[in-house]
């Protein structure tokens, strides 16, 4: 297993405020692959558009909200070949949501995007997630 | 990242960079990096002042530099001028080399062509240099000058000597102005006593009214010759004492004019400051003392009551 | 008391040491990652094409302005001392060695500096107080591939540019003194310039742009990535940063200086 194949979504690892949301999501197949910008940006706007922040396009950090920002580190965890995604203490990541409907919504999303996915939180938080745990 | 980013840098990038080269070249251009040239070859019997890329320089406009310099084994300082081909027409047979060392500014190789139509300069003729130094010059000249200086600075040292005349003189005239300031009067200060002064000063005040005396004495004596001429060279006959009396009277008369004379020049001294106080000062007592002498031998002499006496018969 | 003042000494000297030894291992690893077949050179460009682009192209306008006001002034000022002192034999070397040579790359760098070294030593803090470059480092992407060399080659190689333009214009701008009061023609002008630049004057000034360049990116990035992780900590990471940048500036032009009398 390739060891970027752990793709971790934290509070402690925030998207590039120096970027728009679509380069942060495609930075890392860029940097990884070295494939042009022209090349990958039109798989991050699929992308985004299954994920519904497609009207993301073009903003910077500043002027997204919270959920939006949560979405965005999903799909950039996505980016990795074949991911196990660990979505640590997402309810830190999301404003004022109690249900872990939103965050299953979107691994639907892009269910093909991502090999396995593994959710780490407090266990104060286990009724949040109702009959997914 | 937008297109028009990347087409802002590009255009930055390629019109800066045009720019640069474009510059290169121009620079290149005017510094006849692409013109053909000729090479002239130049002996010295020494390198001083000779550098690589000195300017070589006709009528005074640069129309080549200095490319290289080299020793031969034999001692002799070899110069290879870089001339472009279009001022390659300046350099003759007859062509004359002079190194310039001017006092201000860099050295340059001077070419002066007496005859432009004189053929062309061959690239493998070799012309010594000629050596104008015009700082040894100006050195050479300042010599005699700079030794000028340093006897008037030995000079100005002797005279600032602590022993020195012109200190000594300095030292004399603030102890007179010292004097002055303390003593009374300029009298005093030139005799240096106050009692001399005071007597001279007396004396001086005196003098008007002697002379004043004497001149009344003459007036009385005047009217007595009168007088004693006419008992004397009367009738009667001349008493040859009476004769020899007036003219040893009338001797006194010129001494006295004498007198007077001189009392009014020591007057006129005195006014000028004479010097010479103590001479004036004995002159006028030496003066005053015959006056009074005198007069004293007149009335001794002249017994005016006598000569009624002797009145004859 | 003597022993707690030499302590302090031996304190300061010691945290000096520490700080230069750091900053070579800055440097050296920089060096080794840009030599490296491993770093990737697609997403480098893109983000030095951004970095010229705020450090370069926004500053443009302003930079030829200045270049233009400066270098009239300046080769004003200094044809009429020279016409004054009666030193017009050397009016191209003059030119020469204080515009191009020494002006030029100073005042590029100090309107770099002050521009760009500052945004970069605070875009670096923050990106290490607020985690990114941690999250760059989770995913594997190398901060100093991405981040820092891409910036540095970037802001050296605008300043060796802008240093250029900088004379060249000065130069061009510098004839409408030289023609008012000197009266001399544009050939003359031109070739009175040309026949003061030597290889030697290019070759320098190419290499200090490259050292300044250098120095004023390099150091804002070390101090921005040893921001300790408070906020508060930004402003005293971008003081210090530029204060040593402008140490760097004065030592880079000595140590020329230096060089060109030995």
């Amino acid at each position: 297993m390739h060891p970027l194949n752990f793709a971790h979504v934290s509070p402690d690892l925030p998207l590039l405020s120096n970027l728009t949301i679509e380069d942060n999501i495609a930075l890392i197949t860029r940097y990884h692959s070295n494939v042009s910008r022209g090349k990958i940006l039109p798989v991050v706007e699929k992308l985004m558009e299954d994920a519904g922040i497609i009207h993301l396009k073009g903003e910077r950090l500043a002027g997204v909200n919270k959920n939006d920002v949560f979405i965005a580190k999903l799909l950039r965890a996505c980016m990795i070949d074949d991911a196990v995604i660990v979505i640590e203490r997402p309810f830190e990541m999301l404003s004022g949501q109690k249900s872990f409907n939103i965050i299953q919504e979107t691994l639907d999303s892009i269910k093909n995007m991502y090999n396995s996915c593994i959710v780490l939180d407090y266990e104060w938080h286990r009724n949040f997630y109702g009959k997914a745990v | 990242m937008k297109g028009d980013i990347k087409f802002k840098v590009g255009l930055f990038l390629v019109l800066s960079f045009a720019m640069i080269i474009f510059s290169a070249i121009f620079v290149m251009v005017v510094k006849d990096v692409f013109t053909e040239h000729y090479y002239y070859n130049l002996s010295s019997d020494s390198g001083d002042g000779l550098t690589v890329g000195m300017s070589v320089q006709f009528s005074g406009f640069q129309v080549g530099r200095v490319e290289r310099i080299e020793l031969t084994e034999d001692g002799i300082v070899m110069i290879r001028l870089k001339i472009p081909s279009r001022h390659s027409k300046w350099f003759r047979k007859n062509s004359k080399f002079t190194l310039e060392k001017p006092f201000i500014g860099s050295p340059r190789i001077t070419v002066t062509t007496p005859n432009m139509q004189d053929e062309p300069l061959s690239e493998d003729e070799t012309i010594e240099i000629k050596t104008i130094d015009d700082i040894n010059e100006v050195i050479k000249k300042a010599q005699p000058i700079l030794e000028r200086f340093d006897s008037v600075a030995q000079n100005i040292e002797v005279m600032t000597d602590k022993e020195s005349k012109l200190n000594k003189a300095i030292e004399n005239a603030e102890k007179i102005m010292e004097d002055m300031a303390k003593s009374d009067g300029l009298l005093e200060m030139l005799t240096g006593d106050r009692q001399s002064a005071q007597a001279l000063i007396t004396t001086l005040r005196a003098l008007p009214e002697l002379v004043d005396e004497a001149k009344n004495t003459i007036s009385d004596l005047k009217v007595v010759i009168a007088e004693a001429k006419e008992q004397v060279f009367g009738e009667e006959g001349t008493v040859p004492s009476v004769n020899a009396l007036l003219s040893d009277v009338d001797l006194k008369f010129k001494e006295l004019d004498k007198l007077i004379e001189n009392l009014i020049e020591i007057s006129d001294d005195l006014k000028g400051g004479t010097k010479d106080i103590d001479v004036l000062r004995k002159e006028i007592d030496e003066a005053v003392s015959s006056a009074s002498s005198l007069i004293k031998d007149i009335r001794n002499n002249l017994p005016f009551e006598q000569k009624k006496e002797i009145k004859l018969p | 008391m003597l022993r707690a003042k030499i302590e302090q000494v031996g304190g300061w000297a010691i945290e000096k040491w520490d700080f230069f030894k750091d900053f070579s291992i800055f440097v050296a690893r920089f060096f080794r990652v840009l030599f490296s077949k491993d770093t990737k050179k697609g997403v480098i460009l893109d983000v030095m094409v951004m970095q010229i682009y705020f450090t370069a192209v926004q500053l443009l306008a302003f930079f030829l302005m200045i270049s233009v006001i400066i270098g009239t002034v300046f080769i004003g000022v200094v044809l009429s001392t020279v016409k004054n002192l009666g030193l017009s034999e050397f009016l191209g070397d003059i030119i020469v060695v204080l515009v191009a040579l020494e002006m030029g790359p100073l005042i590029t760098v100090l309107l770099i500096a002050l521009r760009s070294s500052s945004a970069i030593n605070t875009e670096i803090a923050v990106m290490r107080v607020n985690g990114e470059i941690d999250s760059l480092i989770s995913y594997g992407i190398d901060e100093m591939s991405y981040l820092y060399i891409p910036r540095v080659i970037s802001v050296t190689l605008c300043v060796l540019v802008m240093s250029t333009l900088f004379s060249i214009i000065a130069l061009l701008s510098g004839f409408i003194f030289s023609f008012t009061i000197f009266d001399i023609s544009a050939a003359a002008y031109s070739e009175l310039i040309a026949n003061s630049i030597t290889l030697r004057d290019v070759g320098v000034l190419g290499i200090k742009s490259v050292l300044m360049g250098f120095f004023i990116s390099i150091i804002p990035i070390f101090y921005g990535t040893r921001t300790k992780r408070q906020f508060n900590m930004i402003p005293v990471s971008v003081l210090k940063g530029m204060m040593s940048v402008f140490s760097a500036i004065i030592i880079v032009e000595a140590l020329l200086l230096a060089l060109k009398l030995i």
